[in-house]
Order: structure tokens, then sequence, then C-alpha cells
């Protein structure tokens, strides 16, 4: 998060700049976004938006990755705000499956990434942030908690209750252990 | 949550092991690449719905709307039916600019439609600018007159610095005045 800007040359072209900030940080935009929506489609998109929207104001925006997250979590609000967009948002995980194929069904049953999924819709933001942090973006629990304004203590009692609560979800689906 | 241990219940181990899986699908590490500058992101693209206008830009479409109604309105009833509009050759030069052009007749300065905006947490402005005026000449039974109109724009420019949208209208605003002319007080060289 912090130093976003520092990283980059600010004698490159805009364009180019963003760029370099898209691949330093796209991906932890992309999670922080999927965080909030559970749709793997909105989050990409919503973040691509985002980073597009950027364009002509870089040297205006004094927190990016801030401003992006905000401007994407924006945009994917006017997306569920339109009827036809809710009405095709994948709520019963059914898009998701369909977009598994090759080794990872060996890996992972497809039932089973469909309950996960709709486990993690049932979970709270914050419990969903937490996680997508740990164990898509595998950050420490300090970085955690400098992005969620708590303490390190915190995240990690947050991602045990959150892990827990995920568990007693998946059992309540029928998911039991050694699934993986 | 109940202190039972259940054997069916996927470890913690487990779950950790579901997450990473399922995250390493759903957020890839390799992103796709940015589209260039002046397009739509493509994930979806083609089948994302129109975007649905903003309250700001509703009342922004609407008030463009109504005001252009209310200036054809005023000019379709305040037209000089009476008045038979004379070509340009009748006078030489332009109008007497000795008359002042009655630049307050207009006070319309759009109070009410930026007091229904909710600007708390915007950044707006506004600013004019004006067309050339326009001038036409009749002939009435009681004498030459000459019609200036003015259509003066107010531009208005919102900023939503969380989305970092802005949105700008502008709105016409007619002044319509009707001074008698006397050729005679026309220089001869204009």
């Amino acid at each position: 998060m912090r130093g976003s800007m520092a990283e980059i040359a600010s004698d490159l072209p805009e364009r180019r700049r963003i760029e370099a900030l898209y691949e330093l940080h796209g991906r932890e935009i992309t999670a922080r976004l999927y965080a909030d929506c559970c749709d793997r489609e909105l989050a990409q998109e919503a973040a691509q938006e985002a980073f597009l929207k950027l364009q002509g104001r870089i040297d205006a925006v004094r927190e990016p990755i801030a401003w992006l997250i905000r401007a994407g979590r924006n945009w994917i609000r006017d997306q569920f705000r339109s009827r036809r967009r809710f009405a095709d948002a994948p709520m019963d995980g059914d898009a998701i499956i369909d977009e598994v194929d090759g080794p990872l069904e060996t890996v992972m049953a497809s039932e089973t990434r469909k309950q996960i999924a709709m486990a993690l819709r049932q979970m709270s933001v914050e419990d969903r942030q937490a996680l997508v942090m740990r164990f898509a973006l595998d950050w420490p629990s300090a970085r955690i908690a400098a992005a969620l304004g708590t303490t390190a203590s915190a995240v990690d009692m947050r991602i045990s209750r959150a892990k827990s609560r995920l568990a007693g979800l998946l059992e309540t689906m029928g998911v039991e252990g050694n699934v993986a | 949550m109940s202190l039972e241990t259940n054997a069916n219940r996927p470890e913690e181990r487990e779950i950790e092991e579901l997450l990473r899986t399922y995250f390493a699908t759903e957020i890839p590490k390799r992103l796709p690449p940015l589209p260039p500058p002046g397009s739509r992101s493509p994930a979806g693209a083609s089948a994302r719905p129109r975007r649905r206008l903003t309250a700001a830009e509703w009342i922004a479409y609407s008030a463009l709307a109504a005001t252009v109604a209310l200036v054809l309105a005023a000019h379709f009833t305040n037209a000089p039916s009476r008045l038979v509009p004379v070509g340009a050759s009748i006078a030489a030069g332009s109008a007497p600019e000795a008359l002042p052009f009655d630049d307050d007749a207009d006070s319309c300065e759009n109070d009410g439609l930026l007091a229904s905006v909710e600007l708390r947490d915007l950044e707006y402005s506004v600013f004019e600018r004006r067309d050339p005026i326009r001038t036409s000449r009749f002939v009435t039974d009681e004498g030459e007159f000459e019609q200036r109109t003015l259509v003066r724009w107010k531009v208005y420019s919102i900023y939503e610095p969380r989305t970092g949208e802005r949105v700008q209208w502008s709105t016409p605003m007619v002044s319509v005045t009707v001074l008698p002319f006397t050729a005679t007080a026309v220089p001869a060289n204009r």
C-alpha cells in the first residue's frame, strides 16, 4: 500500500505509470474488490475500470491504491444497482463451476468450489477481506492490519474466527474433512 | 457455536488449503492486460448492461430538458407576431450602441436547481459564456425597432472525488430586448 507511487518513476508517461501501478498492485486491487463482490469477473472488470479512470488524474490522486479501491467499489456498487447485473451475478456459484476445467478439477471438486463460494458470500465483508489478504495475497498479519486499520492480533483473531465460521458453513453444506 | 468436536468438520489446515486453492483460481496471479485508454475493460464489457445514470446526471439532464422546454415556450409565446421583419438593407450599420443592453433583465441564476442537487460530498463550479448578440430589425406602425437576442450559457461542473467522475452540463438563458431604432443615431461610417 504505502509508497506505491514512489516505486514508479515520475518522469514516465502517464500511461506507463498507470501500467506499472497495475503490474504492482493490480492483483491486490482485484483481490480486495473480489472480497467485496465474490465475483471474479466483476472484480477484474472493476479493477480495470478503476485503473482506466486514473488516466488524466494520476498526479492529482494522493493515495492511488485507496483511490483505486474506492473507484472499483463504486463501480461494483453501480453494477449491482443494475437489475440485470444483479440478476446475472453468479449467486449460486454455477458460473464459477462452468469455468472450471483442466487439472483443477482433479484438485478440487466443482461442487466444493460452489459451496465455498456460497459460504464466502454468507460471511461478512470484513472476514472475506481478511481471508483474501491472507490466503490469496499471502500478506502477513501486520500488513493486513495496516490495510484494515486494526492490529495484527485482531487480524489473527478475525482470520481464526473466519476460518472456523467457514468450516461450520461448509459442514452445514455437507462438505466434510479431506475434501482437498 | 457448538463446542462438540465433529469428525466430519473440515479441519483448520484443510480450510486453509481449500482457500488457497480456491483463491488461486478466483484471483489468478497473472492479470489480464490493461486495456488502452478510452476503451472499456474487456472482462464482461460485451455483456455488461448500460451504466445507469447517477442522481446528479438525472438532475442535470432533467434540468437541461426543462430549460430547453422553457426557452422554446418563451420563444413562441413572446414572438412579435405583429411585427414585420425587415431585411438587412433597411438600415446600414449596427444597432445604436449608445443604447445599453439590458443585461440585468435576465436574472435567472438557477438557484433552485443547484439547491436540489446533493452537493455535500461534491465539488462544483459554475461559469458563464455568451454567444454573440444577434440583432433583428422590425418596422411597425409605431416606427422601427431593433430586437437584440443574447444567449448566455451557464456551465455547471460537478466533480465527485470518490469515483473521480465529472459531470458537466450547460443551460441556455435567452435575453430578448426590443429597442426603438433610429437610423439617424447611427454614425455614417458604421
